[in-house]
């Protein structure tokens, strides 16, 4: 039986992503690493070639010609992203590095202003390193506590858990929408109203939901949003920060230097206002113009289908993983629950090794290891998994030989 | 299969050799890769003469850290080597003995029992 998806046609799709014509080590490129970072497709790169070859120069400081243009496509670029996400308050979206950084910059402006020693700040066991150790260090640093927020054996979060630690108060509830390992999607909207009853602001690190989902940051209530612009068919080096505009404001700067100021004398500066105070020294440009025709693909494509083209894969891929025996899923086993990325054990080989054979034997990409959750892997009692993870142009016969590829490996290995 | 997991790699991960621990050694370590969770044990006992009289290890890991494992407990005491011979082994020793190309991506899980060995004898 093959489940034909009619929300997009996934191979006019491919054709649109040069690298997926690749070979590796003789075989069809299978790439299935999209959690780690997804493909380009034609426009992105056809986007940052013709800004160079066209439209070049520094931004805000020129007047001639170039400079006007460049200047307006990153102001564009800037509109295009903050309408994706749901504002139309383009002021509000902050462009930095990527989800990593973005959330370095909360912790070192509004956290290092608004946190005390004493308070608290919220996480939970299923964040990604990036959202897990700022706040060891901010909280350190400021003789406050970390609550860690438990998730359940099938891989949710324990909600009973979420509310009794936010009867500490704590100042910052700060979470994952999506998991990168579990692949859970977290009810942010709901968790987010429960927070602010208790008095918390809310960051949402949506580095693995902006990809694949509709997000509306009005409609989810929260005040920070952080994700990375190369899990989006965008660029490296580039991400977002959207900070609801009313923190925003009071918020000080990150970087300092050029561009970002007002005045300056000798011994002094005064700052510019939103949203060049966070532009300190040249954007990259080219990183916001790619991310913004990453932005137009995604919506030509329609993101609702994208979602459900995922969903479909993902059902597919854990009704035929659930049938290999000693192989260990993690995460909820209903899909409806998940986003598209799936992660494993299985009895027979470490993960390193399924990796490896997956790749040179099947050209088939995944990831190994603890996904950057290493503390979650360990309460697991498991130091490696493997992960795979979908996006729009993975298509079910792509799942066909990964599973028979794992019962290959499972024979040459556990045989 | 694939040139990395030859049959002999295959066979040592699978029936190691020298697996299991000894109640009476001089020395007995542990080691791991963290972030990717290969970990061994390693137990050596030395005769009179200070030449090794039983070299064994358990642990749990990938193919390749299980297998350089069991070939080195194997190549220690086949070869009888010196404590001194154990602490002049390297890495290109540890490709030789396994007769496969590593690639920078898996020099970790093959040297991991050769670190904790080399440690283990250097405390004296």
């Amino acid at each position: 039986m093959t489940l034909k998806t009619v929300m997009f046609d996934v191979q006019k799709v491919r054709n649109d992503f040069p690298i997926l014509s690749k070979s590796v080590h003789g075989k069809q490129l299978i790439y299935l690493d999209n959690a780690a970072t997804s493909q380009k497709p034609n426009s992105v790169i056809k986007a940052i070639a013709d800004y160079y070859a066209n439209h070049n120069a520094n931004i805000h400081r020129g007047i001639h010609t170039l400079s006007e243009e460049a200047t307006q496509m990153y102001i564009d670029a800037r509109q295009r992203l903050a309408h994706f996400i749901g504002t139309d308050d383009a002021h509000e979206l902050v462009f930095v590095r990527n989800a990593t950084e973005a959330i370095n910059l909360v912790a070192r402006t509004w956290a290092e202003k608004t946190i005390s020693e004493g308070d608290y700040i919220l996480v939970t066991q299923m964040e990604h390193h990036s959202n897990l150790v700022p706040w060891q260090i901010l909280t350190a640093q400021k003789k406050a506590n970390l609550l860690v927020c438990a998730v359940t054996q099938d891989g949710e979060l324990d909600l009973d858990d979420f509310k009794n630690k936010l009867s500490y108060k704590p100042k910052l509830v700060s979470m994952v929408q999506v998991s990168n390992f579990l692949g859970v999607i977290n009810p942010v909207a709901d968790l987010t109203r429960l927070a602010h009853e208790a008095g918390a602001k809310v960051l949402i690190d949506a580095a693995q939901s902006v990809p694949h989902m509709r997000v509306d940051v009005q409609k989810l209530g929260i005040d920070f949003f952080a994700f990375s612009g190369h899990k989006m068919m965008g660029p490296m080096g580039i991400g977002c920060l959207w900070v609801r505009r009313s923190i925003l404001e009071s918020m000080p700067p990150f970087l300092y230097g050029g561009g970002m100021i007002d005045e300056v004398f000798f011994d002094k500066a005064s700052f510019a206002g939103l949203p060049d105070i966070y532009d300190a020294g040249t954007p990259n440009v080219e990183g916001a113009i790619g991310l913004s025709a990453a932005v137009d693909y995604l919506s030509d494509l329609g993101i609702e289908k994208v979602a459900a083209h995922e969903s479909e894969l993902v059902s597919y891929a854990l009704g035929r993983l659930q049938e290999i025996r000693r192989l260990r899923l993690f995460g909820p086993i209903d899909h409806a629950k998940r986003g598209g990325v799936i992660a494993f054990t299985m009895k027979e080989a470490h993960a390193h090794d399924v990796a490896q054979v997956l790749d040179r034997q099947f050209g088939i990409a995944v990831r190994s290891g603890h996904h950057c959750v290493m503390p979650l892997h360990m309460a697991y009692e498991v130091p490696a998994t493997t992960r795979i993870s979908f996006y729009a142009y993975n298509t079910q016969d792509e799942i066909d030989v990964l599973i028979e590829a794992l019962y290959v490996i499972q024979k040459t290995f556990g045989g | 299969m694939d040139d990395l997991y030859q049959e002999h790699i295959l066979d040592h991960y699978k029936h190691p050799r020298n697996y299991g621990v000894l109640a009476q050694c001089r020395y007995r370590a542990s080691g791991a890769n963290a972030s990717c969770g290969d970990g061994v044990v390693l137990y050596l006992q030395l005769k009179d003469d200070l030449t090794p009289q039983a070299f064994r290890f358990t642990g749990n890991g990938c193919a390749l850290s299980m297998a350089s494992a069991s070939m080195l407990t194997e190549k220690v005491l086949n070869d009888r080597l010196s404590v001194n011979q154990i602490l002049a082994l390297s890495f290109d020793d540890l490709v030789q003995m396994l007769g496969i190309e590593v690639s920078l991506a898996r020099k970790k899980c093959v040297m991991l029992p050769l670190v904790v060995l080399q440690k283990m004898v250097k405390g004296g």
